[in-house]
């Protein structure tokens, strides 16, 4: 193996780290918010499940492997300079404290430097459409719609209930679906790594072509996810669990099951689903089922916005860090060392705001107000 | 190119049929859990029954979901 693969698939393993912080509020963000779960629980709850859920499938990561892009027509210089946009657009959108998918950037960044190392004849427009983009843009409307459903039927059943039993209730439901999802996020997300580090194997010709991925990636990428999701990506559970809508438990349980059926009845078909738009996608459907007014829409549009510029964005940097990659291994080693720095000044800038475990559920964290009181709509007890 | 549509509308039907049938039946039993209003000593055998009843029910469906991920 040369020490350019070993590059790429250490680039891999920390794109698969930042994968995992930043979609631990897919799972866990409106357990921690209705209180379900206490912030430190949850996320090594979290980890811990991503960590089985790698090893339940390899479906999606065939996909990712066979078929995205011409693996005879590119190299592992290629694949590092993809790695890199997605892990930039990560840390940028975890900084903001903004959910978006890391499925859109992996992709994104793919595709924008396989197009200018081997142009356009090398991406498989026909699988990418079919498999990746048109599941992306349908999952969060599907999530939505489902999860709003599931709301709205929720909350009329609960409310000729008796209401603290209920709230407590659904608190205790949420443990488990939120546990669903932390487990369907290893199955799907983890796959994403070990489809790129198999694709990688296989344009270095140490794999066959349509190969699928060995032991050891699956355990290296099982452990990097549930690494990087046990670390908590707090800035991102902050707006899913508090700036978009104030979650209360019914409505978070609700939210969750949908994302989690979602979820798996797509994984189970091949669909490369981005786990963080479907969890989006539910927590806004299930806060639309509630009442419309309890959707914070200047948050949303802003993470909608996010999410149209995210398979661009991560595609021209993974387009630039590829075409500097592929001028040898001094273009290499200068992008490697670009990201270095430029993570480190992320990372710093967020050291100005810090938001962790212990402030996640403040409403202060942030200038946005909150312009919805919170009402629990089930009838209280006698 | 080819879309499966017919595959992304199987996937919105289970989703929907699933999810809104755990929470329905979640709510159902948490309603029957709720204390009655003339006492807990009144609650019927028809009610616990029906509240065992929709939390199997919903178990029964969660560990679906878990088998379709097992099973792969």
């Amino acid at each position: 193996m040369t020490t350019v693969v070993i590059a790429v698939v250490l680039t891999a393993l920390v794109f698969d780290f930042t994968n995992g912080f930043h979609d631990t509020a897919n799972a866990m963000a409106t357990s921690i918010a209705s209180g379900a779960l206490r912030p430190r629980v949850a996320v090594l709850l979290a980890g811990a499940l991503n960590l089985i859920g790698a090893f339940l499938s390899v479906q999606v990561a065939l996909t990712i492997s066979s078929g995205l892009v011409d693996e005879a027509r590119i190299t592992p210089e290629v694949i590092f300079g993809g790695l890199v946009g997605a892990i930039l657009w990560n840390l940028v959108t975890w900084l903001l404290g903004l959910p978006s998918s890391s499925s859109h950037a992996l992709f994104g960044g793919l595709i924008g430097a396989t197009w200018v190392f081997a142009g356009t004849g090398a991406i498989n427009i026909g699988t990418v459409a079919g498999k990746v983009l048109v599941p992306l843009v349908l999952s969060p409307l599907v999530a939505g719609v489902v999860a709003l459903s599931a709301t709205w039927v929720a909350y009329r059943i609960a409310a000729r209930g008796d209401g603290p039993t209920a709230v407590r209730g659904f608190r205790r439901a949420q443990v488990v679906s939120a546990a669903m999802i932390a487990l369907a996020h290893g199955t799907n997300d983890a796959q994403k790594t070990m489809g790129v580090i198999t694709l990688t194997l296989i344009t270095v010709g140490l794999l066959p072509a349509h190969s699928a991925p060995p032991l050891w990636v699956v355990v290296a990428a099982g452990a990097a996810i549930a690494a990087g999701t046990a670390m908590g990506g707090w800035r991102i559970i902050h707006t899913l669990g508090r700036r978009i809508s104030d979650v209360e438990s019914p409505q978070g349980f609700a939210a969750e099951t949908a994302s989690a059926a979602v979820i798996l009845s797509a994984a189970h078909l091949g669909f490369a689903l981005s786990t963080t738009q479907v969890a989006s996608g539910a927590v806004l459907g299930s806060a639309a089922g509630r009442r419309v007014g309890g959707v914070r829409w200047r948050v949303a549009g802003r993470m909608v916005g996010v999410w149209l510029l995210t398979l661009p964005a991560a595609a021209t940097v993974g387009a630039l860090a590829a075409a500097v990659a592929a001028r040898g291994t001094a273009g290499t080693v200068l992008v490697g060392a670009v990201l270095v720095i430029a993570s480190a000044g992320i990372y710093a800038l967020s050291r100005r705001t810090p938001v962790t475990s212990k402030n996640v559920t403040s409403k202060n964290v942030t200038a946005l107000p909150s312009p919805h009181p919170v009402t629990v709509p089930v009838r209280a007890a006698a | 190119m080819s879309i499966h549509w017919n595959a992304l509308l199987a996937v919105f039907g289970v989703a929907l049929g699933s999810a809104v049938t755990v929470v329905a039946l979640i709510a159902l039993a948490l309603r029957g859990l709720s204390p009655a209003t003339d006492g807990p000593a009144r609650r019927s055998r028809s009610a616990i029954a029906g509240t065992a009843a929709c939390l199997a029910l919903a178990a029964a469906i969660v560990l679906a979901g878990l088998w379709v991920m097992v099973a792969r």
